[in-house]
Parts: C-alpha cells; sequence; structure tokens
C-alpha cells in the first residue's frame, strides 16, 4: 500500500526496554499520507508504546520516528506535528468545548478571527457546532470523544494518532464513531494511527492492521489478508476464530494428524504443517464428504457457532441455518478456503 | 471534607438500641459543653453579657480607639496575606517536583523535609531563627564582627519567615495530594497540542488543581492569623491579635478586651470553614488514576523547581539542625563545647511526662468518640446527626487561643470549676480534635457495604453487638489515622491549653515557650528535641503496630 513516493510516516528500526524488559523489537514501518493504520494486539503486546514513541511521549531506546522526511528524535510533542485523542479524552474539565478546541490555537498564536473559522469548521466536522459553550462533564462520552478529535483536528496534524479511543463507548456507539472516523479520514485525507484490542474495529475500520505481540511485528497487511491468511498461529488465533488443525500433505491430500480420517484436497496449495479454516468456511450440507457430530452449540442471531466431533477433533463450524442441535449428526462440505501456517 | 451523606433508610440497621442511645446523648453533650458553648461565650463575653454590666459595644469601640489592638489587627491580617502568599509560591513547586519527577530517593528525601515540620511545636522556627539572628545568634555574631551590621530578627518580619517555615507543611501536603490527582494525560493532551511543559503547568495543571491551591491557602490564612506562639517569642513586643488576646487575660484580667480580640479572630475561621464546608465541598477534582506514569519535567522547569524546593529544603534542615545542636552545646554560638547540662531539668521531664498523659487520652477520646460519632452519622438515625457534625468540624476550625478564652470564662466557676486540672487539658483537646476522627470515620464507613451489617444483624447479632464485632474491627485504620493525628498535635499545641494549665499541670510545649521567652535557648532547644524525639518514635510504634495487625490478619 505504502508505495515510497507518498510515505508520510516512518518507524524505522524501533525498539524500546524499559529497564531489562524489551518492549518493542526492531519496529518498522511505512504509513502512507491518508493511510489508517491499526495497532492491534494483546494488553503488553506493545502497542500503545508505540504509538506513544510516534507522538513523542515516550523515547525510543534505538531507530528513528521520521515524518514528512524530518527525524523526530529529540523533537517534544509540542513540537511534532501529530495530534492524539487519548484514551479517557483528556478534555480540560475546567474549560468549554470551545476553549479546548481554541487551545491549541492560542498556543499557536492563531488570531482571533482565524481561531473562530477554524474552530467552528472543527466542530461542524464533528457535527458538535451547537455545543461550544458545554463543559465537557456535560456531554456523554460519544460527544467528549469528537471533542478530542475536534480538538486535534484543528491543529491540521500531519498524523492523528488514536490511542484505544472507543473502549469507553458502548456497542452502538462504537460502531458510529468507528463510521465517524472513516468519514473524517475519507474526508479530509487524515493520516491516522488507530490502537486497539477489538479486533472488529481493527479490520472494519483499517487501511492495514499491525499485529504486535511480545512486542514484534506478526503481521502488517490489508485488513482481507490478516484475516484470510494469518502469518502464524498468533495471527489466526488473535483475528477472529480458527481451527488449526496439524497434519501432513501426500499427493495434493492434507491428514490430520490427531485424526488420520479427515482428510482434505489441498492441490495447488503451498503446503505446510498447520492448516488453518475459519468456522464460517465450512458449510453444513447434507451432501458434503466431511460426518462429524454436533457436540454443543452457541446461537449468535445471524448464525450458530457448532462444536462439531469429527473422530479425534473437535472442530468449530458456523451454521447458517437454525436447524442444528446437540448430539445432531450433520455432514460438512468441503471448506470453501484454506490457508497453511508453519 | 466530609463526602456525601448515605441516605439512611429506615430498617434494623440504622435503628438505636439502648446503649447507642446514650453514647450518643453523652457525645451530643460534650460536643456542645467543650465546643459550643465556650465560643458562643465569647461572643458574648465581647459584647458585655456575662460581664456583669450588660449588653454593650463598649468594649468595640474600645477596640477601634485602642491604637495597640488596631495595629494587633492590621499585624496579624498583613503577616497572614504575606505569609501565605510565600507559602504558596514555595509550595506549589515543591509539590511540583515532587510529584513530577520519577520516584527517587531523592524525591523523598525532599518530601521528608516537607512535612518534618509537623512533628514539631509550631514555634520551632521562632526558636531556631533566634538561635540564627538572635540578639547572640550565631549569624549576627558574625555579621556584627565582621560588618559591624546589628541584625535584629525580633519583630513582624521575623514572625512572617517563622510562620512560612512553620505552616508551609500544610499547604504544601494538600497541594501535593492535588497534584497527584490531576490526570497524566491531561498534561500529555497539552504537550501534544502544542503548549510547552511551563504553559501546561500554568493553563492546565494549576487550574484544575486550583480548589485545593485555595484551600490551602485559606486554611494556612486563618492559621497565621491566629497564630499565637511565634509572635510571643520572635515577635519582640510587636502587637498581634492572639497574642494580645492572651496579655489581657494573664496579664491584666480583662476577659471582655479578649473576647473582642477573639471575635476577630474567629469571624474570619468562621467565614473560611463555611466556605470550604459548603462552597468548596464538592469542586474536587475528578481524578481517573491511571497507571500513566506522571509527565516528567523539562529542563528548564525542572531547574526552576529544583531550586526553590532545594534552598526551601535547605532551610528547613538548617533550622532544625540549630535546634538539636543548641540542645547539645552550652550556649550555641558563644560558648560551643559539648554538654548535656540542658537535659538534666527535672521539672522538663515531669512536664513531658504530662503532656504524653494528656495527649495520650485525648487522642483515645478524640478518636474514640469521633468514630462512634461518624458511625450514628453514617448508620443510623441520631437525633440532629447534621448539627452534631457541623459542631465537631467546626471544633478544628476555632482558633486555639478562642477556645482557650471560652474555656477560661465557662469552667473558671461554678458549676464546673474545672480550669487546671488535667480532665479539662484532655477535653480540651480531644473536643478540637474530634473532627478529625468523626471525618475519617465518616470516610471510612462509607466504603464499607452495610449488607455487612445487615448480615450480622441477620445472623442474631444485636446493634450493639454489631457494632463491636463486625463494625469496629473494619474501622481500625480510621481509628489509627485519628489517634496519631490528635496525639501528634496535641503533644504540640500550645494557643488553647496555655490558659488552662496550673503549676502541676504544666505541659512540655507550653513550657518551652515560657523557656525561649526567658531566652533559655539551650534548655528550650533541649525540651523541643525531646519532644519531637516523641512524637517520631510514637509514629513510628503506630505505624509498626499497623503493619502487624496487617500482616497477621
Amino acid at each position: 500500500m505504502a508505495d515510497q513516493t507518498n510515505t508520510l510516516l516512518r518507524i524505522e528500526n524501533i525498539e524500546k526496554s524499559f529497564g531489562d524488559t524489551t518492549v518493542l523489537k526492531d519496529i518498522s514501518i511505512d504509513v502512507a499520507q491518508g493511510e489508517l493504520i491499526t495497532f492491534i494486539g494483546p494488553s503488553g503486546s506493545g502497542k500503545t508504546t508505540l504509538l506513544r514513541i510516534v507522538g513523542g511521549f515516550h523515547d525510543q531506546s534505538s531507530g528513528e520516528i521520521v515524518i514528512s522526511g524530518a527525524s523526530m528524535n529529540g523533537v517534544p510533542p509540542e513540537k511534532r506535528e501529530t495530534g492524539m485523542v487519548f484514551q479517557n479524552y483528556a478534555l480540560f474539565p475546567h474549560m468549554t468545548v470551545y476553549q479546548n478546541v481554541e487551545y491549541g490555537l492560542k498556543i499557536a498564536k492563531v488570531t482571533k478571527e482565524e481561531r473562530r473559522t477554524r474552530i467552528e469548521e472543527a466542530l461542524q466536522q464533528v457535527h458538535l457546532h451547537e455545543y461550544a459553550d458545554r463543559k465537557p462533564s456535560e456531554l456523554s462520552g460519544g460527544q467528549q470523544q469528537r471533542v478530542a478529535i475536534a480538538r486535534c483536528l484543528v491543529l491540521k496534524p500531519k498524523v492523528l494518532l488514536l490511542d484505544e479511543p472507543l473502549s469507553n463507548l458502548d456497542a452502538n456507539l462504537r460502531a458510529y464513531m468507528r463510521d465517524e472516523i472513516r468519514r473524517l479520514k475519507e474526508e479530509l485525507n487524515l493520516t491516522i494511527i488507530f490502537v486497539t484490542h477489538d479486533q472488529d474495529e481493527a479490520l472494519s475500520i483499517s487501511d492495514r492492521v499491525l499485529v504486535l505481540d511480545g512486542g514484534l511485528v506478526q503481521q502488517l497487511d490489508d485488513p482481507s489478508t490478516v484475516y484470510q491468511q494469518p502469518a502464524n498461529e498468533f495471527v489466526a488465533n488473535f483475528v477472529g476464530y480458527a481451527n488449526i488443525i496439524e497434519g501432513t500433505v501426500e499427493g495434493g491430500v492434507f491428514k490430520a494428524t490427531e485424526e488420520e480420517g479427515f482428510q482434505l484436497n489441498v492441490n495447488g496449495l503451498d503446503a505446510k504443517s498447520k492448516l488453518v479454516i475459519r468456522p464460517e468456511h465450512f458449510e453444513v450440507n447434507e451432501d458434503g464428504p466431511i460426518r462429524g457430530r454436533i457436540t454443543k452449540t452457541v446461537y449468535h442471531g445471524s448464525y450458530t457457532r457448532c462444536s462439531v466431533q469429527i473422530g479425534q477433533l473437535e472442530l468449530l463450524v458456523d451454521a447458517r441455518k437454525e436447524n442444528v442441535k446437540r448430539d445432531m449428526d450433520i455432514r460438512l462440505s468441503h471448506p470453501t478456503h484454506l490457508h497453511f501456517i508453519d | 471534607m466530609a463526602g456525601k451523606q448515605q441516605t439512611s433508610t429506615v430498617n434494623s440497621v440504622s435503628k438505636m438500641g439502648a446503649g447507642f442511645k446514650v453514647a450518643a446523648f453523652i457525645i451530643a453533650a460534650c460536643l456542645l459543653l467543650f465546643i459550643l458553648i465556650p465560643v458562643l461565650a465569647v461572643l458574648l463575653r465581647s459584647i458585655g453579657i456575662g460581664s456583669g454590666q450588660g449588653l454593650t459595644l463598649e468594649f468595640y469601640t474600645r477596640f477601634f480607639t485602642t491604637s495597640n489592638h488596631l495595629e494587633a489587627l492590621t499585624n496579624s491580617v498583613s503577616a497572614g496575606l504575606i505569609s501565605t502568599s510565600v507559602i504558596l509560591i514555595i509550595s506549589i513547586p515543591f509539590a511540583l517536583y515532587v510529584t513530577r519527577t520519577p520516584r527517587s530517593p531523592i524525591s523523598r528525601v525532599y518530601r521528608g523535609i516537607g512535612l518534618l515540620p509537623l512533628v514539631a511545636p509550631p514555634f520551632i522556627f521562632a526558636l531556631s531563627l533566634i538561635i540564627l539572628f538572635g540578639r547572640n545568634g550565631v549569624v549576627s555574631n558574625v555579621m556584627n564582627d565582621w560588618f559591624g551590621l546589628e541584625l535584629s530578627i525580633y519583630g513582624f518580619w521575623g514572625v512572617v519567615i517563622a510562620q512560612v517555615l512553620g505552616y508551609f507543611p500544610i499547604a504544601y501536603m494538600m497541594i501535593e495530594s492535588s497534584l497527584r490527582s490531576v490526570n497524566p494525560s491531561l498534561e500529555h493532551a497539552s504537550q501534544d497540542l502544542g503548549a510547552t511543559q511551563g504553559r501546561t503547568i500554568f493553563s492546565i495543571t494549576l487550574p484544575i488543581a486550583g480548589t485545593a491551591i485555595l484551600k490551602a491557602g485559606l486554611l494556612v490564612f486563618v492559621m497565621a492569623l491566629a497564630d499565637f506562639s511565634n509572635p510571643l517569642i520572635i515577635g519582640g513586643g510587636t502587637p498581634f491579635l492572639a497574642s494580645s488576646a492572651y496579655l489581657q487575660v494573664i496579664g491584666q484580667q480583662n476577659l471582655e478586651m479578649a473576647a473582642v480580640l477573639g471575635v476577630f479572630l474567629i469571624i474570619p475561621s468562621l467565614l473560611v470553614f463555611l466556605f470550604q464546608t459548603y462552597i468548596l465541598k464538592d469542586h474536587e477534582t475528578a481524578s481517573i488514576n491511571n497507571s500513566t506514569e506522571n509527565n516528567p519535567l523539562n529542563p528548564v522547569v525542572k531547574a526552576v523547581v529544583v531550586f526553590i524546593s532545594t534552598l526551601m529544603a535547605i532551610f528547613i534542615v538548617v533550622m532544625f539542625t540549630m535546634v538539636v545542636l543548641s540542645a547539645f552545646v552550652q550556649i550555641i554560638g558563644v560558648n560551643n563545647t559539648f554538654t548535656l547540662d540542658h537535659f538534666s531539668d527535672t521539672t522538663g521531664w515531669g512536664y513531658i511526662w504530662n503532656s504524653v498523659i494528656v495527649s495520650f487520652f485525648a487522642a483515645l477520646i478524640a478518636a474514640g468518640l469521633g468514630i462512634l460519632q461518624g458511625y450514628f452519622t453514617v448508620r443510623k438515625n441520631m437525633a440532629a446527626k447534621k448539627l452534631m457534625e457541623f459542631i465537631a468540624l467546626f471544633g478544628l476550625a476555632v482558633p486555639g487561643t478562642v477556645m482557650g478564652i471560652g474555656y477560661v470564662l465557662i469552667f473558671n466557676g461554678p458549676p464546673f470549676f474545672l480550669t487546671g486540672t488535667v480532665l479539662l487539658l484532655v477535653m480540651n483537646m480531644a473536643f478540637r480534635k474530634i473532627g478529625v476522627g468523626l471525618e475519617s470515620g465518616i470516610s471510612q464507613l462509607q466504603q464499607l457495604d452495610s449488607s455487612m451489617e445487615e448480615a450480622s444483624a441477620d445472623l442474631g447479632s444485636g446493634p450493639v453487638g454489631t457494632f463491636r464485632k463486625v463494625v469496629l474491627p473494619l474501622l481500625t485504620p480510621a481509628f489509627m489515622s485519628g489517634f496519631v493525628y490528635t496525639f501528634m498535635t496535641a503533644m504540640v499545641s500550645v494557643s488553647s491549653v496555655i490558659f488552662l494549665i496550673a503549676p502541676g499541670t504544666n505541659l512540655a510545649a507550653v513550657y518551652i515557650l515560657n523557656l525561649a521567652d526567658q531566652a533559655a535557648i539551650g534548655r528550650a532547644s533541649a525540651m523541643s528535641f525531646i519532644l519531637i524525639v516523641i512524637v517520631i518514635l510514637c509514629m513510628g510504634l503506630i505505624k509498626f503496630i499497623e503493619r502487624r495487625a496487617n500482616t497477621s490478619a
């Protein structure tokens, strides 16, 4: 995605240790102008630390952050053209919405007239122009969130940094804010780094997803590649649900180690030792070649997730019809999508 | 101050057993007798009631036509304003330094030094200022020998410096805790938006901590206004309100004029108390304590705060060192040979023993009754509990001098002829501090779920049994903090008890004041040193007991 010509932000060989613990190991990423990239990983994976290094709140132990070709080494947060939206929004409680948004402009010594136009514009963009005179404590969580975004946007930062911005919102509002961020990004051609531990959020909002674990890059790809072709077992399990089946391939046929009877045609695939199959890539089909018995069902509305016993193997299968029950014998069609990992 | 009241529902837990009714009655009677009535007595006496003359404004007229009294008023007010401003200017950078640098042994030492004056008698700095800059002071002699300069610390500015040092820890403590609770991401956000650290401190950190800073400033101001011992030791005859009131009582037996001076002390205290209780109460900073580290200071800001904090810390340490040194030499600055003579003061040791006994029982009563009252306030339908809470907290705010005069008015004759007795000293100290036990009891109880007491009642225990077996053990930390605070302050308090002592019941802190007044600096220093050691030992002992109780539980 990020071709060399419009790279805005370069993260080069970043390493970070706190005392004896290394939290980031040799991270390199190029982020293009107008790209939204998500850092995702479990807690302790180093995603927030990396974001804070980009924003200038932590110093890296080695490596370099480059924005628009300029090295950010030793440049404090206030001199970097990054805008950070904090997890708890960090709105100044003693100032109104207007004053919060005005704060950075005043520091930048923007004239009063221009400040007014730019603040109104920024508040329009986040649909909050009617709330200018409120105090943060008089706003809902989603509104506070949008003030925090407007406060950054008004300064026209080169990179917008969002630190788990939606984690304090309820599910509906989260979906709405996700669309809002996406809309702003498209309208204003923003470059955004978005930290989250929610894989749904990462897949739905991003141009590219960076999966981190233990301070190491596990995978950096567009959302569908991360989902369909996870780089390793960690990614397969962390992003969505996955059946990971060990086995051997002979003559284009995969044979599960645990259950010899479980065989799949893998002709034309680059065969490795483990097969990844997403639950929804099976289909319940009366004429299917795979026979099994349902041991457990969990109803999810649009599908029912079943645990299916196939000999010694137990697999997760999403049934789209509602007629599945425990202890039912079923047959499955050949998976629609297969992917090998090491 | 006290947090939100729990709405008490009428249920089995909120009913009062017979034993509790008696206890509540005793508490209420004591609050009236030992706090409210003495203060009212001062107010009434100032307008002539009780003096045998009937209602008159004569004493106020006399106050406003006596230049000495007016001078006392302006001196007290201006000294209070100056020392409060200086204290705020120093304690803010000091607190910034301690809260905004990574935790290190150095920042912990600074913190310790900042709080050190709390364990000492309130006039310790007046004493060490005399040691350094008095007529025969260490520095004064040097200045005189080398430059022929005559230094004199006695007077208005001596009092101001002593107040700055003495009241610094109170403001520092409050400001430090408020700066600690400012959410660090607000400061990060400000810097991210382009503000330098200096600007962030002025436009984000300090405004958010503003309520606490205002509270600290007001508290220090009323304390400095009512300062009793510094003017007496180092004022050099310059009149101040509290010391003038004392001299009116002791020297001239003029209780009416003392009461008028007391009214000028109590009005500001009362106003500040009402302001803090009813207006500032709900303006606490909403603190979200997350794990994000505090924002470290940049080199320029750090240099400024380190400079100011270091100057202050050195000043405090030098002051303490002077007192310790002066306790162990013949006459400091004149004859610096080591001696233990100053410690062989048998009268003094007797008074120290008095102080320990009185403070111990006062602390026991203040913490015990305070917490019991807290329990009634939060969980029981005690009659007039709001009023009783108000009176107890008001007791904390009343200047000691006013309380002392009030006690003289009430207890110097029938029906309660108690002046000069140990009992009255204990009651005076206990009820001036009962508000501390009450507050810590209330805040602890609000964190405990009342369903625990319901469970105990459900399992067959009566209300008193529930209190003893379930509530009391859970309130131990609140009791401890109330006890330690009352003990520490009682050991070093002067302004109120000085009116109430008799030759046999003298207290150490009052005795030191007399020694300092008579320029017996060596003995005053030795006694102060003993007092500081005792207070520190007691605190250590209590910490030790607390820790053992925690680990064995």
